[in-house]
């Protein structure tokens, strides 16, 4: 299992070396660099000065060899935008944010789908299974989350003035971005959930525990509920970066400092750190919960055995 | 020797026939996907013939009439430039539509190729575009799409290009997957033996046992796209004016909420329409044509 983890996570620096010489060329592609956006065009030698400063002026190779020689000792850079910080003290300082909405989303979007597909299953055809998947799953398909933060706002912000309408500071805060943004995810995890449940309801091994006069509780807690469970390990895994990444339309909605708003302002500014660091933080993100969803599957499935691994 | 060749091209059509039939059966039988599946056509078709359905030309401004409320005139309402809402959410339509086809079909033109090869082939062609997934995965199909449209900067054709080059990956990993599970198939291997050009096996004999999912795949990037492609809009990154869209109505219309509902209102009914009947039609076509999926 060691060897396996470890071989996996070495392709997986692989592929994020890759992925950021990528990205470093294609930045740089680009026309128009970080300093061409001033207010007034700055003077030949004062723009040589500052290319000078943050070593754009040496040829590309260069550069991303001095990033990556920074990187490895744990430098991330400076951001153009804000040079008085680094890029490490900025992420640091707006990802916790991120990471507090989109781990409570993670909480609520996937217990609430787990309770609402199990019931869903568990009285299947009745009237509360079809109303619980079609409203779910229709209110969860049906309009994007930043509409949805959108609608939220003007009812219980603007209309009622129940909830802060965004803004970070209060545990009140949290709320509303958590509505919007659990609601897909919810909806895709009762989904499955549910198909999967009704999946093992109906297999041969449950008809013949109720043959043998197991007890309805025995049959589903134990051999309906564990066994449906196991798929929505790898359905559900690579959503969590996602998640914790933040989703940048419901940041912007609700005015939340968070990570996502550097995704966008860092690109169009052309902060070359910035975006780089970005990258790197989801790239590794990405990457481990791919890994740890293999993993996790095997653990809870003893019928999956891993590629590559020998028993 | 004809007559043996000659019955055999007559079954394969028989067979390849009765399964659009059994799946059209099929998808008749589902009320929700049927009538999600007109509405959908009367979208793009509303889309097609924009210039000939829509009221008033979508730039027409008329200053004295912003934010007018319904009226005679204004069906709709007017937005805060005195624009024609109901002008402008079929000509949003028009540009929706353009992007969340455009750019799924960018994607395939790409990615299904890509698939093919590597899953007939497997071996070294395989392995390359594993890989290539792999970079391409690390890095959330949005937020791929966002650094591009942020470095080379906005406007439909930029957008629709931009979603379509990052939505290659899923179209490859299907098409491959399929043809991982076709090609050692016992018609396969006839055909082989019969001496069938290669190329002739990948394209005429398992190609068409391979759409049906490509196809639900397609239409189920489709609100997707109206997701990411609105959301865009939202974040000022999408369509620039004067184009309507509808992301970008909503993100007007919310300046104006306390004097005219409508004017944000109207986009979002417009996006939720689209995208159920879309998501709809998709699982409908998805039971149809690809039985076997849950």
């Amino acid at each position: 299992m060691l060897a396996y983890l470890g071989q996996r996570f070495l392709t997986l620096l692989l592929v994020m070396l890759v992925l950021t010489m990528v990205i470093f060329g294609l930045m740089h592609a680009v026309p128009g660099g970080p300093f061409n956006m001033t207010q007034q065009p700055l003077p030949p030698a004062a723009m040589a000065n500052i290319m000078r400063k943050y070593g754009l002026s040496e040829p590309l190779w260069r550069q991303y060899l001095n990033w990556l020689w920074a990187l490895l000792h744990g430098d991330l850079g400076i951001p153009f935008e804000d040079p008085t910080t680094t890029v490490t003290g900025l992420i640091a300082h707006a990802w916790p944010i991120t990471l507090i909405v989109g781990g409570i989303t993670i909480g609520v979007s996937y217990i609430g789908g787990l309770i609402v597909g199990c019931v869903s299953a568990l009285r299947h055809n009745t009237w509360i299974d079809w109303l619980l998947t079609s409203v779910v799953s229709t209110a969860g398909v049906a309009l994007p989350n930043y509409v949805i933060g959108f609608l939220l706002i003007t009812v219980f912000a603007v209309k009622l003035g129940w909830l802060p309408a965004g803004g970070w500071g209060s545990p009140a805060d949290v709320i509303l971005p958590v509505i919007a943004f659990a609601l897909y995810p919810m909806a895709l995890m009762a989904r499955y959930t549910r198909a999967s449940t009704l999946e093992v309801t109906y297999s041969d091994y449950v008809r013949m525990g109720r043959a043998r006069g197991l007890s309805n509780r025995r049959i589903t807690t134990r051999y309906i509920l564990r066994t449906s469970l196991i798929p929505l390990i790898t359905i559900m895994g690579p959503n969590i970066p996602n998640i914790l990444t933040g989703s940048i339309f419901i940041e912007a909605t609700f005015a939340l400092p968070g990570l996502g708003q550097y995704f966008t302002t860092a690109s169009l500014r052309r902060d070359y750190p910035l975006i780089m660091a970005l990258v790197l933080v989801v790239a590794a993100l990405w990457g481990t919960c791919y890994i740890l969803s293999d993993v996790a599957y095997t653990l809870v499935d003893p019928r999956v055995r891993l590629e590559g691994l020998s028993q | 020797m004809t007559a043996v060749t000659v019955p055999a091209p007559v079954t394969e059509r028989r067979s390849s026939s009765s399964f659009w039939h059994a799946a059209w059966y099929r998808y008749r039988r589902n009320k929700l996907a049927l009538v999600s599946g007109v509405i959908a056509v009367l979208i793009l078709v509303v889309g097609i013939f924009a210039p000939i359905l829509a009221p008033y030309s979508d730039a027409a401004t008329d200053l004295t009439a912003a934010l007018a409320g319904p009226s005679a005139h204004h069906l709709l309402g007017t937005d805060q430039l005195g624009r024609d809402l109901l002008t402008r959410a079929i000509y949003g339509d028009r540009t929706s539509m353009t992007v969340a086809i455009g750019a799924p079909l960018i994607g395939a033109i790409i990615g299904l190729p890509v698939g093919i090869l590597s899953g007939w082939f497997g071996g070294k062609t395989d392995f390359v575009s594993l890989r290539a997934f792999e970079v391409f995965t690390m890095v959330p199909q949005i937020l791929m799409a966002l650094l591009l449209i942020s470095l080379f900067g906005s406007g439909l054709g930029k957008l629709v290009l931009f979603l379509g080059i990052t939505a290659w990956v899923g179209f490859a990993r299907l098409a491959r997957a399929q043809y991982i599970a076709l090609r050692d198939r016992d018609f396969v291997r006839a055909a082989r033996a019969l001496g069938v050009p290669t190329r002739r096996i990948m394209f005429i004999h398992v190609l068409p046992n391979a759409v049906g999912p490509m196809i639900v795949y397609f239409v189920q990037q489709i609100p997707a796209t109206i997701f990411t492609a609105a959301g865009f809009s939202f974040l000022g990154l999408g369509v620039q004016d004067p184009l309507a869209d509808w992301g970008k109505m909503i993100n007007d219309g919310e300046q104006y909420l306390q004097i005219d509902l409508m004017v944000a209102l109207l986009p979002i009914i417009c996006i939720a329409f689209a995208t159920l009947s879309f998501s709809f039609a998709g699982d409908g076509l998805r039971d149809a044509l690809d039985p076997t999926s849950r």
